[in-house]
């Protein structure tokens, strides 16, 4: 989706419009979670994941069930990464 | 006080760094280390915890880093985990080849090197269990075996339950080896703790379906992790975040839409650290990252607050949600994007 790659600003207008309706139906969440181990994992290499990714970010920004799902991995990620010591 | 007995000393405010904080634990080791005419060594087989191998080099004289120092992080680090499939030489010298050039500082560059050595440390594993003709089929295996196990905990409070949940995490995992299923090696280590909790939870829901029908109550609990923060912690704004308030305000061309879209943020956005990431991440089109690092925070911290603002503004009345498009549209406009 090339028209994503816009800034944040044209992207909070397009959310409050829905204009990109696809990016918040129930069925976009179970690609989003297919896509969610990668984008997750780059985010953590500190790539670009908004440019990288944009739909993902999107989805992440308008579904609550999808933003849980990646606030835990990246949690479980983040503690993984820690090693030993938070076990 | 002689060599050893320091060594000693230093070892045993290493093993007790889980009771103190990391700041409390080094000036300890420092202050005991400042008599000593060069640096105190440790073996290879004496770093045994990721804490230990992070403060490795924090109290060297000479803190910059090199390729030597490099290999001996990388060497550690796997000698740390039990990770056997690669040499730690080659896997340095790759790490190396990425990072020899960034200019971050000492300990942000421990943590690139932590995170290559993830990176391609996964490409391996993924490499060596895809194939059981592989000489080193079984070892992967158990590497990841002893992996998940070790997540287990976080995410299962039960030993015996966490074995099952890896066992059969394990079985998924091997058939989507076998289907080349995974098409993003580096993505390993989260697509695993993925299809861990997901049979986590699917094993709860089993446990529960089953427990109702025996028709004792039982009310279901969400599998949670350990250290999953409070909301309230969005109410706390931390020092950084005045600061960073001055420096935007600072650097705003005075721009009336600008204006009008911050007095509409500040309006409207019930908490200030809602407020300060809005401004930063809308006007100033800074990324998650970019604001967490400014915040103190973690970009998934900061994503998490997009939403409830996304959230927030999304649920505005019908005029306000207008206005605020009407706003954002000329804004566009005037910065002759659209």
């Amino acid at each position: 989706m090339m028209h994503l790659q816009r800034n944040h600003s044209q992207i909070l207008a397009a959310q409050i419009r829905d204009s990109y309706a696809p990016l918040t139906w129930p069925g976009f969440c179970i690609q989003c979670r297919t896509r969610l181990p990668l984008f997750i994992t780059d985010e953590f290499l500190n790539e670009p994941v908004e440019r990288l990714y944009p739909e993902v970010a999107y989805h992440l920004d308008v579904c609550a069930d999808c933003l849980k799902e990646y606030m835990a991995l990246t949690r479980l990620l983040h503690a993984a990464f820690q090693g030993e010591e938070d076990a | 006080m002689p060599l050893s007995d320091v060594a000693l000393t230093c070892d045993h405010l290493l093993c007790v760094s889980r009771r103190l904080s990391r700041q409390v634990v080094c000036h300890a080791v420092a202050t005991a280390e400042q008599s000593l005419p060069f640096r105190r060594q440790k073996t290879k087989g004496e770093v045994k915890t990721y804490r230990e191998w992070y403060n490795f080099g924090v109290h060297d004289r000479d803190t910059s880093l090199t390729s030597e120092k490099c290999q001996l992080l990388v060497a550690q680090y796997l000698l740390g985990q039990d990770w056997k499939l690669t040499a730690p030489e080659s896997l340095a010298q790759e790490v190396w080849g990425v990072l020899a050039n960034s200019t971050v500082g000492e300990e942000e560059a421990k943590d690139a090197i932590i995170k290559q050595v993830w990176s391609r440390y996964a490409q391996r594993l993924h490499e060596v269990c895809q194939r059981a003709d592989h000489p080193q089929y079984n070892r992967g295996w158990l590497e990841m075996r002893i992996w998940l196990t070790k997540q287990a905990g976080r995410v299962v409070g039960n030993p015996q339950t966490g074995e099952d949940i890896v066992q059969e995490t394990l079985i998924k995992l091997q058939s989507i080896f076998e289907e080349g299923s995974l098409r993003t090696p580096r993505a390993l280590w989260a697509f695993a703790l993925q299809l861990l909790r997901t049979t986590a939870i699917d094993w709860q829901r089993g446990e529960t379906a089953a427990k109702r029908g025996s028709g004792q109550v039982f009310s279901l609990e969400e599998i949670q992790t350990v250290g999953q923060e409070q909301e309230a912690w969005e109410e706390r704004i931390p020092e950084q975040t005045n600061k960073h308030a001055r420096v935007t305000e600072n650097a705003l061309v005075t721009s009336k839409l600008r204006e009008q879209l911050h007095a509409f943020f500040q309006a409207h956005l019930p908490s200030e650290l809602q407020r300060q990431i809005a401004i930063a991440h809308y006007i100033d089109d800074l990324t998650p990252r970019e604001i967490a690092s400014l915040l103190g925070k973690t970009p998934h911290e900061i994503r998490q607050a997009k939403a409830r603002i996304v959230k927030q503004l999304r649920n505005l009345p019908g005029d306000l949600r207008g206005q605020l498009l009407e706003i954002l549209d000329q804004y566009e406009k005037d910065k002759g994007i659209l």
